[in-house]
């Protein structure tokens, strides 16, 4: 995709670690435990992919996991509503981390992250994605995640995060979408939306209230608001305007 | 009336389930291969699960006095893995030799991708070379699209249809599938898929010729007794005997005869029960006096 990533338009990774640590101290206070792990990640030598790892999966221990409400605006326009002191932590220690790994281990790193990670630590790679150096390479794990069966990581992804928007592919972005239905969440907090609603993903939004139509069940209502928006998106035809 | 529920995920289930299971008046089921929740990661994770299905959980059912098949199959979510579908593929060979393994499945399509289309199309592949029927996992998303798309492949891979059970059907994917020379199954949930109700009036207008039900029962909610909980659903709707015991009995045994590894003949008799006897020398007993009947 050639639009500018979230990566480009906004501060590096590094930069953005130190902003959130200052955000979660603003409002849990003093997070020593952390700043030294930051610190210890962070200088040199640098870490290994299995330090990095470690660190990430003690996070909880160094910062407790109390919801924790942050001041805004901050520089990630992705939510964090609702996020709790140990996944703020693991943002913080994977933006501080990542570019100290040869690009060539940044993928296998984040992949890894998220294969082994537990609910919360793959709700926060699925975060994060969109502020990564080269973003796009990401892709692949991001279809992976629109498959998950966990709302929480389902949602870290399809809500509040531009990375689907600017770089799934049509297939995942629907399949996505209609999961979203499926699993009950609002499509209006998925990023962008209007602007990937293609002809494909009114066809399978149209069939699917079909289906649900036919079995004698509700229909959601956001078949409905996304099909509209795509019929008043396209211009009218000259002429036939009232 | 005796009852066969041809798609339920045993080894999610629990021993009072068999117990009810058998109470109801199950006799036979078929467990397919599917998902665990979350995705697997080793290809040696596959390959106990399918020991599982060939061995221990046959055992279990059996002291329930239930008898158990199975299908063999990479399901559909997990072959978006490559490397790791390809290696699940190279173990199924071996598999769909077991002697309780009745057909190639669950699979077919979950996000319809490519991934998924190719490893179907190697499963067909299977299924011709083993001889055995194929049984089809239709998605919860772009159902429709997913059912025909599933038929396209069937046609383009010369597959007999009448080898072919296409599962999880609703309203709109049944006339598709009946239209063609399939099998058609239906996932009776409590919630989501089909329920008892809709799948009596579906009976009523399509009648019995081909139409199969199941539970699907696995780790989410869901309900092992659904196949017994629909017949008695069509007998209080008025649909004669007949046909509900050619839906919920003889439908499934026809088809998955046609493995040459299942009979209505050996199904006749109930399973005997012998709790004294053991699995690799586990019992499924903790301290219970062992139940013996034949």
């Amino acid at each position: 995709m050639t639009e500018p990533t979230a990566s480009e338009q906004s501060p590096p990774p590094s930069q953005l670690s130190q902003i959130l640590l200052a955000a979660l101290e603003a409002a849990a206070g003093p997070q020593g435990q952390l700043r030294a792990a930051v610190d210890a990640l962070s200088g040199q030598p640098p870490p290994s992919p299995l330090q990095i790892r470690l660190a990430f999966a003690r996070a909880g221990r160094l910062t407790g996991n109390a919801t924790v409400r942050l001041d805004g605006p901050l520089p990630i326009d992705a939510s964090l509503a609702g996020w709790t002191a140990d996944q703020l932590a693991r943002l913080v220690i994977l933006f501080a981390s990542i570019e100290q790994l040869p690009t060539s281990e940044q993928v296998g790193l984040v992949e890894t992250l998220y294969r082994t990670g537990s609910e919360h630590e793959q709700s926060v790679v699925a975060r994060a994605l969109a502020w990564l150096p080269n973003a796009a390479s990401y892709a692949a794990l991001a279809a992976e995640a629109t498959r998950t069966n966990i709302v929480t990581v389902f949602a870290a992804l399809a809500c509040e995060n531009p990375y689907p928007a600017t770089h799934l592919e049509d297939l995942n972005f629907n399949q996505m979408v209609v999961k979203a239905i499926f699993m009950e969440l609002d499509t209006s907090r998925i990023s962008s939306l209007d602007t990937r609603v293609t002809p494909e993903l009114v066809r399978m939004l149209t069939d699917y209230g079909a289906e649900r139509r036919a079995a004698g069940r509700v229909v959601p209502r956001d078949i409905e608001r996304i099909t509209q928006t795509f019929s008043q998106r396209k211009s009218p035809l000259p002429g036939n305007n009232p | 009336m005796r009852y066969f529920d041809p798609h339920i995920h045993m080894t999610s289930r629990t021993t009072d389930d068999y117990q009810a299971m058998a109470a109801a008046g199950i006799r036979a089921i078929i467990e397919p291969a599917f998902w665990l929740g979350q995705p697997r990661t080793h290809v040696g994770s596959f390959e106990d699960y399918f020991l599982a299905l060939v061995g221990w959980e046959r055992f279990r059912a059996s002291q329930f006095g239930i008898r158990h098949f199975c299908t063999m199959g990479l399901n559909p979510k997990e072959a978006n893995s490559t490397s790791l579908a390809n290696e699940v593929m190279a173990l199924l060979p071996l598999y769909l030799e077991k002697e309780s393994v009745v057909a190639v499945g669950e699979v077919g399509y979950d996000d319809v991708t490519q991934a998924e289309e190719d490893i179907l199309c190697r499963h067909i592949e299977l299924a011709k070379e083993h001889s055995l029927p194929i049984l089809i996992h239709t998605p919860h998303r772009d159902k429709k699209r997913g059912t025909e798309r599933t038929i396209a492949v069937i046609r383009e891979q010369n597959f007999p249809e009448g080898l072919v059970l296409i599962d999880h059907n609703n309203e709109v994917t049944l006339p598709l599938v009946l239209a063609t020379g399939c099998w058609a199954g239906h996932s009776i949930y409590p919630n989501t898929k089909m329920d008892e109700h809709r799948m009596v009036a579906l009976a009523k207008q399509y009648g019995s010729e081909r139409i199969i039900v199941n539970s699907a029962a696995d780790w989410g909610v869901s309900d092992p007794l659904k196949v017994p909980k629909t017949a008695a659903a069509m007998r209080d709707a008025g649909v004669p005997e007949a046909e509900i015991e050619t839906i919920c009995w003889h439908n499934p045994i026809k088809f998955f005869a046609q493995s040459g590894r299942l009979s209505a003949a050996m199904l006749e008799d109930a399973q005997p029960i012998d709790q004294t006897s053991l699995w690799e020398g586990n019992s499924v007993l903790r301290g219970q006096t062992p139940r013996i009947e034949s």
